[in-house]
């Protein structure tokens, strides 16, 4: 019946009643407060600096041994072992996969997270690709490709997609980090680029996905977002798909990942062409195993006076007592990195949820933002890779969860035990708002419509050793 | 890929420019599964980090909008199923004469099941088109035609009192 359904003129009915015009005028007007706190997200973001040396290396073998040798000489007199894949900034465990195997030598291969790929081993359990003509509302999508001035699908334009051969590559699954590539085989390999002005163009994305076991839907929502890059050669196409899992895959053998692909004629606005359902399999409990999990807790109490620099629905700074205040720190030493994890575990009765929350706050050594980072010190040189740019959760019982990745891998340790490692907690506060300089008395409840600039300036919170494994 | 005066998301300004002009629907959407403009602002802001760190997910301007919504609406539900959600819309709780017919319209709305309410903001509050509502929310757009019908045959009954 929906194939037959005119949805263009049903859209168009519905926007005609008069019950349109009554729900838009007596629709719902957000606080101003909320859409400033929303504005100011946008302000939060920022690319790293030396985020183009990853996406250039990506992109293709010179770029990537351009890249490291780059990266080689940024680094010179580094202070430990130099791995080529690493970023300097914003580490995280899933970059390892974008570095194809071929391409890992022996200084640039991290062993153990090798072993965790290795363990992982990833099968293909099945493909089905539903092209538009299947799918129910085809009318609609093929009314979308000629309003865009292409012709309608037709098999002899699109169909050696039905050909597609996706197979999965590599998984590296600690726990947290979720990252794999599949590579798409396919003989129409040049028209698979959105870089390549053939005739046909093509992309794909991963739409949605979720994890399924005998084909049973398990444990809910694993977030459908992810990071997806892609690198074409002249046979095909291979997908790079990362994602940071707030709650760990059921363990129990193998599991199956079905992912749902989006795709799209990039010559029509949202022009879909077919849905491919792609399921591939790996070993949770192998990859877990390889991860060497070895985790220890500590409690870190803070002392003395600071500054808070509160951002909720107005932004102010709030001198505060840290006396009182205890942090908890999860390390868990894993192959991919060191995982610290912080929640305030006690604060003095006065201490309101939005001043733990504030405390809590994600941001790194550069200080762009407000709020807690963590560094770490190597035999007192200060560290030449960022630990990851933190995440914050809000955990089942309410409570804020701050984590951060350090790159420091198993093999490491030894050599790292000698020449001690330091982790230190630094408090950022507003010091500036565009470029007026503020105090511990500053409230701010006006904020400019084309946005604003903060400075801020640190102060070390704690610092202690690492009690590497 | 991108037309010339498309905002290319993959840079800070880009994403920026893309994302300013929905602020207020990513609020909008979290608010209807929230119920809290507090919240609606935390998924929000959420939504809009993860978003900026998965922006090399999306290829095209165009599937942008539904994208960055589909991604509100997860922090939503996410948030929902934490247990981090209040009781009644916070304006219909301050039901005052004055409002009255503002805060039936929204009540109504609210009261919907879910699968009908979300079409329904989307399509009547946020003037989003079928195709992209479809794609936020992962459902053929002639199930969002269908939820839409259905939804609106019961706002009818809801708001028989306005006439409509």
């Amino acid at each position: 019946m929906e194939n037959k359904m005119d949805m263009v003129k049903e859209e168009r009915e519905l926007r005609d009643d008069p019950l349109f015009t009554l729900l838009r005028d007596n629709r719902p007007q957000p606080p101003r407060e909320s859409r400033d706190r929303v504005r100011r997200t946008l302000d939060r973001i920022e690319t790293p600096p030396f985020a183009w040396v990853g996406a250039f290396a990506r992109r293709s073998p010179l770029g990537f041994a351009a890249a490291c040798l780059l990266l080689v000489l940024l680094l010179s007199g580094t202070a430990y072992a130099v791995a080529g894949w690493l970023h300097r900034d914003d580490y995280r465990p899933g970059d390892y996969l974008d570095t194809p195997p071929e391409q890992r030598t022996e200084a640039s291969a991290i062993p153990e997270i090798e072993q965790v790929v290795q363990r992982a081993d990833p099968k293909t359990e099945g493909c089905e690709i539903v092209m538009l003509p299947e799918m129910p509302d085809a009318e609609m999508w093929n009314k979308r490709r000629v309003k865009n001035g292409q012709p309608e699908y037709s098999e002899a334009d699109w169909g050696w997609l039905r050909q597609l051969r996706p197979e999965i590559q590599e998984v590296l699954y600690d726990g947290t980090t979720f990252a794999y590539t599949i590579r798409f085989h396919t003989d129409h390999g040049g028209v698979l680029s959105w870089k390549h002005h053939e005739e046909k163009w093509l992309e794909a994305y991963v739409d949605e996905e979720r994890i399924a076991d005998t084909g049973e839907e398990l444990n809910g929502n694993y977030g459908s977002s992810g990071t997806l890059d892609e690198t074409l050669d002249d046979s095909g196409i291979t997908f790079h798909s990362e994602h940071s899992l707030e709650k760990p895959l059921p363990t129990g053998g193998r599991i199956s990942i079905t992912s749902e692909i989006g795709i799209y004629d990039v010559k029509v606005d949202n022009g879909l062409l077919g849905m491919l359902n792609y399921t591939f399999s790996f070993d949770v409990d192998g990859a877990l195993a390889a991860t060497h999990a070895n985790t220890k807790t500590a409690q870190r109490p803070l002392s003395g006076s600071a500054v808070l620099t509160m951002s909720y629905d107005t932004m102010w700074n709030q001198p505060v007592n840290l006396d009182g205040v205890v942090l908890e720190e999860t390390a868990s030493f894993r192959s991919t990195g060191v995982y610290l994890s912080y929640r305030v575990k006690e604060a003095p009765a006065d201490w309101t949820t939005q001043m733990r929350r504030s405390l809590l706050d994600p941001t790194n050594e550069r200080g762009k933002f407000q709020g807690m980072s963590v560094s770490y010190t190597l035999g007192g040189d200060d560290m030449v890779y960022e630990p990851s740019f933190p995440e914050v959760v809000v955990q089942e019982d309410g409570t804020f969860a701050y984590t951060v990745v350090l790159p420091i891998f198993p093999s490491d340790y030894e050599t790292l035990k000698q020449r001690g490692v330091t982790v230190r907690l630094t408090l950022h506060t507003v010091d500036s708002f565009d470029g007026e300089p503020v105090g511990e008395a500053w409230k701010q409840t006006t904020f400019p419509e084309d946005g604003w600039d903060i400075t801020t300036s640190a102060k070390p919170l704690t610092s202690f050793p690492l009690d590497l494994p | 890929m991108q037309g010339p005066t498309q905002p290319d998301i993959t840079t800070r300004e880009g994403f920026a420019a893309a994302a300013a002009p929905l602020e207020r629907l990513l609020l909008s959407v979290s608010y209807g599964v929230l119920h809290s403009w507090d919240l609606a602002a935390d998924a929000a802001q959420s939504a809009l980090l993860k978003g900026w760190r998965y922006r090399h997910s999306v290829k095209d301007a165009g599937s942008f909008k539904p994208w960055l919504v589909k991604i509100a609406l997860n922090e939503s539900k996410n948030m929902a199923r934490r247990g981090i959600t209040v009781e009644l819309p916070e304006d219909v709780a301050e039901k005052s004469t004055d409002r009255e017919l503002r805060l039936d319209v929204r009540e109504a709305v609210y009261r919907l099941p879910e699968k009908y309410r979300l079409p329904v903001m989307l399509f009547y509050f946020e003037d989003m088109a079928v195709a992209d509502i479809a794609r936020a929310l992962d459902i053929p757009a002639g199930t969002v035609i269908s939820h839409l019908h259905r939804g609106r045959a019961r706002l009818r009954e809801e708001l028989k009192d306005y006439g409509k």
